[in-house]
């Protein structure tokens, strides 16, 4: 009888984990430079945690410290980002953001050599490889497990908005998919990908977990790769949709974003968990990746279609009270503004393609953008 | 039986060039096949040991004559081998990694100070010890290319080796070039042309580089792009470079180098896209080493070997300390550099057949001297990607899975 703990920790706290693509810088291919990177980091006093990844081109780096506040969260992230950059620009190497690399082919990839990713690739053959995809998990601090499963359940409304927000892998493998988020579809391989199922507490939660965990399915939660997934050591909620987006500056709108969904949900509760979000649940995900902000979602409660734009707007309109509260409202105003456009990450990436006509041009400019050599001036001007 | 039948081949008929090219493409391929399939071996190692059989020094199926007739597709390879690693070589990572610069340079410094030592103890004139010392500066661009290509290797080591690679052959044509001007000037060689020619060599090489990657990045803004025709538009300007430099007495080795090495610095707007010349290229890389073997030539008296062992251990460790000097400030360690020093063992080709030249053209060099070296060369040319491809295994950067194709 396993027993998952859950650690109380602070209410709506904040912690955002990315993964980052690593590339070379000649034709901006994937290129194995975790090491490296790990070696130098390690000979080094850096901000944040900085991690391996299932492949060697992959890099995870994620905030230490647990924020309170949208603008520590930011200077948390920028400081990381600037570290990682000197790294990267020492081993002549970038590193980019966006979901996934335009034009790889998985077949290169190598697994990196550690026990957890070895294990994975034996059991999962070739996804393990497939799996090169590059997300942003958002962590949001639960007092406790109850609060955490109740959150899980009302966050999965708005999944969509999280991945029309931060979409940014529209190529694979050297074509346009049609997806504004092609990423997710990669997860959707896995056998435990999905949902947590309708638990109604923790307590509940624990039993449906040691059933599965008596039947052999699952050792740890870390074989869940549910899109919303409670960490019972960290005491989080942790949403594990979005792309990783193109900048850090969107990474921390998207946190921001959780933070104040967070408040507003545990506040008003304004629905209970019930099948109904669930039923609406795997068709929504999938207009959001396909359409973006121009998919037409089901409203799970009010059981009609809405656009997932206006969805968004009206979200955020809501959101404002608390958003001035919690010194949210300026990443909200952001995120308003790139709905209101309707242009995500994905979009930037499709005009950089129409302008350069290379998608080697493309994962180049990725790179300079995450590596702050660049500004997306479209999104200054627009909030201006 | 009066008319002569005449549309039947004459006896004796000479290879022709095309007969010559297939066959030593043929040639290669299948010794390569042997070498890698049954011996695992890099198949480099059964280019050349197919070329020593066949030529001079073996079944002298492969004349002189005919070697010289082959030399332009040696041209065309060692043109395209030399393009693709002067892309290699990023100033602006040079210029942002002080210590790398530092390495690259101590590297070849190190190696010309070791060999020339090495040579100075053997009693070999101080000219002629500087000379090869020079000479010994460089790493075989064509094995590092070729060998990287051949084992999808990919990491730090790989990058590194190119870079130092496109470094150790630019420095040691400078060295070269001014040893040579001192040698002039020693023998007052027709006075000012001493010191001219080099200038012209030098000068002229670096000019006609910067012309033609001028002209290729603008070609390719032009044409826009399209993969395809960015490969044919390189592999033009290589072929026209090769031949430039050849008919006006410039280097090959430096036009070419400096055309690739300018054409991925001076390109900021990434007109020109990455090539890599893939299938095509490896026909002439194919001959190439074909051709380099067949120009061993051997003598296996075991007396004199330990001459050409010392020059070969002393360039050995000369560029190991080089490379090792400064490994503690970059992710290399000792082990890294090591692993690194293995890979830039292999003797740069043209090294060797000017090193061969000059043992005929300097007498002074002595029987015994000339006989030594070739043996070492020999030996190196055919070990040397052995112990590349051990480098880059130990450092985990060849890709364990090969794709089907």
């Amino acid at each position: 009888m396993q027993t998952l703990t859950f650690t109380k920790s602070a209410a709506l706290s904040m912690g955002v984990e990315l993964e980052l693509q690593i590339l070379n810088t000649r034709d901006y291919n994937l290129f194995r430079g975790a090491d490296d990177l790990l070696k130098l980091a390690a000979k080094d006093k850096h901000p944040g945690d900085i991690k391996p990844e299932v492949t060697e081109s992959m890099i995870e780096v994620s905030t230490a410290i647990v924020h309170h506040s949208y603008a520590t969260l930011l200077e948390e992230l920028t400081a990381i980002r600037d570290v990682m950059a000197g790294y990267a620009r020492k081993l002549n190497i970038a590193l980019a953001g966006g979901g996934a690399h335009p034009f790889q082919k998985w077949t290169e990839r190598r697994i990196y050599p550690k026990e957890r990713f070895e294990y994975l690739s034996g059991l999962y053959g070739y996804l393990a490889k497939q799996f090169t995809i590059f997300g942003q998990h958002i962590h949001i601090g639960c007092a406790d497990g109850d609060a955490a499963i109740y959150l899980a359940h009302a966050f999965a409304r708005y999944v969509p908005h999280f991945i029309a927000l931060s979409a940014s892998s529209p190529f694979l493998q050297g074509v346009d998919s049609a997806f504004d988020s092609s990423r997710l579809n990669m997860v959707s391989a896995f056998p435990l990908s999905g949902t947590m199922p309708l638990v109604k507490d923790w307590n509940d939660f624990n039993d449906y977990f040691n059933e599965m965990y008596d039947l052999g399915i699952v050792k740890s939660m870390k074989d869940f790769y549910w899109d919303i997934r409670p960490k019972p050591e960290y005491g989080t909620i942790e949403i594990r949709v979005p792309d990783t987006p193109l900048t850090v500056e969107t990474a921390a709108y998207l946190a921001a974003y959780a933070q104040t969904l967070g408040k507003y949900l545990l506040t008003e509760r304004p629905h209970e968990p019930s099948k109904s979000i669930y039923q609406t649940y795997s068709y929504n995900r999938f207009l959001a990746c396909r359409f973006g902000f121009d998919a037409n979602i089901i409203d799970p409660y009010l059981r009609q279609p809405i656009s997932l734009k206006d969805d968004i707007l009206e979200t955020i309109n809501k959101l404002m009270p608390y958003a001035v509260e919690l010194q949210t409202d300026g990443a909200l105003k952001r995120l308003f503004d790139s709905a209101a456009a309707k242009r995500n990450d994905s979009a930037w990436l499709r005009e950089q393609f129409m302008a350069t006509g290379s998608l080697s041009d493309v994962s180049r400019l990725q790179g300079q953008l995450w590596m702050g050599d660049i500004e997306v001036k479209e999104k200054v001007a627009a909030s201006s | 039986m009066a008319a002569e039948i005449s549309f039947l081949p004459h006896e004796n008929f000479a290879l022709n060039n095309l007969l010559l090219f297939g066959t030593l493409l043929l040639a290669g391929l299948l010794s390569g096949h042997v070498f890698n399939a049954v011996l695992r071996m890099p198949r480099i190692v059964g280019f050349v040991a197919i070329g020593m059989l066949l030529g001079p020094a073996g079944l002298n199926w492969l004349s002189d004559g005919m070697l010289t007739d082959a030399q332009v597709f040696v041209d065309i390879g060692f043109g395209l081998v030399l393009y693709e690693l002067g892309n290699r070589l990023d100033l602006k990572w040079l210029s942002s990694d002080r210590w790398l610069l530092a390495t690259g340079i101590a590297e070849s410094v190190l190696a010309f100070i070791c060999v020339y030592f090495a040579l100075y103890l053997l009693d070999v004139r101080p000219i002629i010890a500087a000379l090869l010392a020079a000479m010994a500066i460089s790493t075989s661009p064509a094995v590092v290319t070729q060998l990287t290509k051949e084992l999808r290797s990919e990491g730090l080591v790989t990058e590194r080796a190119l870079c130092f690679t496109a470094m150790n052959n630019v420095i040691a044509f400078f060295v070269v070039a001014l040893i040579l001007a001192a040698v002039h000037l020693e023998h007052r060689t027709a006075g000012m042309i001493g010191v001219l020619h080099p200038v012209y060599l030098l000068a002229g090489s670096a000019l006609l580089g910067l012309v033609l990657s001028v002209v290729g990045i603008w070609l390719a803004t032009l044409l826009g792009k399209r993969e395809g025709s960015h490969f044919t538009l390189v592999v033009s300007l290589v072929i026209i470079a090769v031949g430039a430099a050849d008919a006006l007495n410039f280097s090959v080795l430096l036009t070419l180098l400096i055309f690739g090495i300018l054409t991925r610095n001076l390109d900021k707007g990434r007109a020109l896209m990455p090539t890599e010349f893939g299938r095509g290229g490896e026909l002439f890389i194919v001959v190439l080493f074909v051709v380099f073997g067949a120009r061993l030539r051997f003598d296996l008296s075991l007396g004199i070997a330990w001459m050409g062992l010392v020059l070969l251990i002393a360039r050995f460790f000369g560029k190991l300390i080089g490379i090792s000097l400064f490994s503690r400030t970059s992710t290399l360690g000792f082990s890294g550099a090591w692993n690194l020093n293995l890979v830039m063992q292999p003797l740069s080709g043209s090294a060797l057949i000017a090193i061969l030249g000059m043992t005929q053209n300097y007498p002074e060099v002595g029987q015994t001297l000339a006989a030594a070296l070739m043996l070492a060369l020999t030996v190196l040319e055919l070990a040397s990607p052995i112990a590349a491809k051990w480098g880059l295994m130990r450092a985990g950067e060849v890709n364990p899975s090969r794709s089907a194709n």
